[in-house]
């Protein structure tokens, strides 16, 4: 990027620190719980377990029914945030505590069918010779999956995070390791939540344009998407390079937030507004 | 700790249960439960997680299963847990109806005042008490959780369940 290109770097607005807010902010729903899989061999053959939780650490204790699995070595352990806007009114018992039963649930259930395709594929591929991978799951999350999930507006995170692999076979290890994962979440969750997110927007010769990463394909790819000028409307596909460079430079001068979720100051932006979102919901 | 006792500390857990609440009678037990095992020496602590995990292995039967499936609209290996920390925190006389006839639960399950048929948090609570008392995770309970469920099997086949669970299926049925 030249000398000149750099100069016209505009970024607009980055964050606003929301005052007393609990609750999601931009368009991020609260986080109401887990799901997660166990993927790991028992007797020479692959095996994959999903499960549901409110307290992820708790569940994958040694009181697991998998727990012969989980402390074996070789046994990975991934997890997904699922998020929700619970409707009490139209859940089945109208109660907040069946409400989030419901949304976990319809999360599970969804993840629970993923895998069993998955599992399907994979063992229609397999030689003769060769074992099939086994679910270990007994029966369904729900019979209303698609119904619940609609009605708590239910989604997770985007990719499965590993949080545990069993490289040794002591259980301490592994729950430390979620004892930090789920306290250093809930710690970034909790000043993630101040924040409103907004995109760079930057320009250039051809107009003002944000930043966009596509996650869903790998390896990502990356684009300038135009919101003016003559590209207007386009989405110009960039190198990782120059969108690590665009953003780094963006990031420097306006600030970001470091890994705990805390804001850096940026050079032309040493602290944060405030402001009042009315419309901000506890989730308690 | 023996039998009574396990059980009278979770009936006293639910000591501040109140029909007429329509939410907060399972966080208040949590709670109650909290407060009364924060009282109990760690070894004690200990002895009541191990009695709850051996009624927890109690009610691994394929009846309470299917009644949970058909109350719930559905439940998975962690949701069974979760039923049976929930039937255990329904206090003696309803779990031990449960597993003499799974089908009783069509009497409680509904009640004014149960907000829902999974507790999941009520079966952490031991544990994490020890842990706040000792600094420590509570050692390894020495028999684990059997891996089959006890009675006859079930499959989620509709003219199946109807038959295995009458009463049950004739209440809670999807349409």
């Amino acid at each position: 990027m030249s000398p000149l290109s750099r100069m016209m770097l505009v970024p607009l607005l980055l964050f606003l620190g929301v005052a007393d807010s609990a609750a999601s902010s931009g368009g991020q729903l609260p986080r109401i719980g887990w799901v997660y899989r166990l993927e790991g061999h028992l007797n020479g053959q692959t095996v994959i377990y999903v499960g549901s939780a409110a307290d992820l650490k708790q569940r994958l204790t040694n009181n697991h029914k998998w727990a012969r699995l989980l402390q074996q070595e070789g046994t990975k352990v991934y997890a997904k945030e699922v998020f929700a806007n619970l409707d009490v009114p139209s859940s089945n018992r109208q109660t907040l505590l069946s409400a989030r039963t419901e949304a976990l649930r319809a999360a599970e259930q969804r993840v629970l069918e993923q895998a069993r395709e998955q599992i399907e594929r994979a063992n229609r591929r397999l030689a003769t010779s060769e074992k099939e991978t086994r679910l270990l799951n007994e029966l369904n999350a729900s019979t209303d999956a698609t119904a619940w999930a609609a009605r708590h507006k239910v989604t997770t995170s985007d990719r499965w995070q590993l949080v545990e692999r069993r490289v040794a076979g002591t259980a301490p290890k592994a729950l430390m390791a979620l004892t930090l994962l789920d306290a250093w979440l809930l710690y970034r969750d909790a000043r993630m939540s101040q924040y409103v997110m907004a995109p760079y927007v930057l320009g250039d010769e051809r107009g003002f344009f944000t930043l966009e990463q596509s996650t869903s394909l790998l390896p990502s790819r990356h684009y300038k998407a135009y919101l003016s000028g003559s590209e207007e409307g386009q989405k110009i596909e960039i190198s990782a390079s120059e969108f690590r460079s665009l953003r780094d430079e963006a990031e420097a001068l306006w600030g970001t937030t470091d890994w705990k979720g805390d804001f850096v100051p940026g050079l032309l932006n040493r602290e944060l507004p405030v402001i009042q979102q009315p419309d901000a919901v506890p989730m308690e | 700790m023996n039998a009574e006792q396990f059980w009278k500390l979770i009936e006293s857990s639910r000591n501040g249960f109140d029909p007429d609440r329509i939410d907060g009678n399972m966080e208040r037990q949590r709670e109650e439960l909290r407060r009364l095992l924060l009282q109990l020496p760690p070894e004690e602590i200990l002895d009541f997680r191990n009695q709850f995990l051996e009624r927890m292995a109690a009610a691994f039967h394929w009846d309470l299963w299917g009644a949970a499936y058909l109350i719930a609209g559905g439940c998975s290996d962690d949701g069974f847990a979760d039923f049976r920390s929930w039937l255990i925190s329904m206090g003696r006389r309803v779990f031990e109806s449960a597993l003499s006839d799974a089908e009783s639960l069509i009497e409680v399950a509904d009640a004014p005042g149960v907000e829902d048929v999974f507790f999941e948090e009520f079966q952490y609570v031991p544990a994490q008490v020890y842990e706040e008392l000792t600094g420590r995770e509570p050692p390894e309970y020495a028999r684990p959780s059997p891996m089959e469920p006890a009675g006859e099997r079930w499959n989620e086949d509709e003219e199946n369940l109807a038959r295995r669970f009458p009463r049950l299926w004739a209440r809670y049925r999807r349409e």
